[in-house]
């Protein structure tokens, strides 16, 4: 067990913009190669996230055989991960047509 | 709000009519339009794609018209200008980074449409949706913005397998509308309940947080909200072979607080 940590700056890693689902995929598939047990990700410079980018993330951490450390965690990437730990009702947020009309 | 100019969905139908006239005399005529928007232009060059005709049309006899549609199918993106030209969205997603890249330059990081975290959310859902479930062989995308007339456009074109088409390689048989009904209420086709709010969030934030218009049209189904929410049925004539996902909001558009829609 090689308990050393490694930093992996996501913003450089990936993007500064986490946008598309399997790139957070690609991520944790790398971060599984790594020699060590321990990882840290710097969030450091982030700008944006996707529900989608957040939801895999969450999924892979869960399921890594690593200990994964987020430094540096921005409010709005921070927001976006509590999003998809409590998610909403979906009943209440969607906006379905009543019935459908021939065109 | 919702006082835009000509909708989104008639924007489609009117490619549906170029399209339909086509077919009957062999060629696509654009001579006689006065403008095009995305929601027309787009679906017309995935049209001609598929059947290998890319450059093959009748010009406007509008110069502008013309001049315009040349730019959009064989332009740079110019910083500043109002058109960001038709862009192929690589079947690799790992090449897609400078396509988003270069959509959010082009609307300055999403200053002025809503905000950095809203825009860059809406075009990283929609994106993130067609690499996951269309299985596509041709993706488009392309934007517009009208500052005179107060409004902006983005519109994705895909010949994928459908949204019915994906929710089928699971199982789960829809017919087109239903498919599109059920990818609305969050139904998702990887048959996991934490999925599926990518894009009940972005109809919720284009229609609520923008004032804005949102279509979606996949086979024979078709999704409009211009104000309320709408349901179609395509007949043969109005069907498009893949997805289409076409949003217009207000340009410039204020701040948008992305955290109210997600639920």
């Amino acid at each position: 067990m090689n308990t050393q940590a490694d930093s992996i700056d996501i913003s450089k890693a990936i993007s500064a913009d986490l946008a598309l689902r399997s790139l957070a995929d690609d991520f944790f598939s790398k971060i599984e190669r790594s020699k060590t047990d321990v990882i840290i990700v710097d969030f450091k410079g982030v700008n944006s996230i996707t529900r989608s980018f957040a939801h895999e993330y969450i999924t892979r951490k869960k399921t890594i055989d690593k200990r994964i450390i987020e430094e540096n965690v921005p409010m709005h990437v921070e927001k976006m991960f509590n999003v998809v730990r409590s998610p909403g009702n979906k009943k209440d947020m969607s906006l379905a047509p009543a019935s459908y009309d021939i065109l | 709000m919702h006082s835009f100019p000509p909708n989104l969905l008639g924007d489609y139908l009117h490619y549906c009519s170029i399209k339909n006239s086509g077919e009957k005399v062999g060629t696509i005529d654009l001579k006689e339009i006065g403008w095009i928007y995305p929601s027309t232009l787009l679906p017309i060059v995935l049209y001609l794609k598929s059947r290998n005709l890319k450059d093959f049309f009748i010009k406007p006899k509008k110069k502008f018209v013309a001049d315009y549609i040349d730019r959009v199918l064989n332009g740079n993106m110019v910083r500043g200008h109002s058109s960001f030209p038709m862009v192929t969205l690589p079947t690799d997603v790992k090449r897609s980074g400078s396509i988003l890249q270069d959509i959010y330059s082009f609307c300055d990081e999403g200053k002025e449409c809503g905000g950095t975290l809203a825009f860059k959310y809406i075009v990283g859902e929609i994106t993130t949706n067609i690499y996951e479930h269309s299985s596509f062989s041709t993706a488009l995308v392309m934007a517009q913005k009208y500052p005179t007339k107060g409004f902006m456009d983005i519109c994705f074109v895909d010949n994928g397998i459908t949204i019915a088409g994906s929710f089928k390689k699971v199982g789960m048989l829809f017919e087109d509308y239903e498919a599109i009904d059920a990818a609305i209420r969050g139904t998702s086709s990887k048959m996991n309940l934490e999925r599926g709010y990518g894009l009940i969030t972005n109809i919720n934030m284009l229609a609520q947080g923008y004032g804005g218009s949102v279509l979606i049209v996949s086979g024979c189904g078709a999704y409009f909200y211009h104000g309320n929410p709408k349901g179609y049925k395509l007949r043969e004539s109005t069907k498009f072979d893949g997805t289409l996902v076409s949003m217009r909001v207000p340009y410039p558009s204020k701040e948008v607080n992305l955290y109210e829609y997600t639920g």
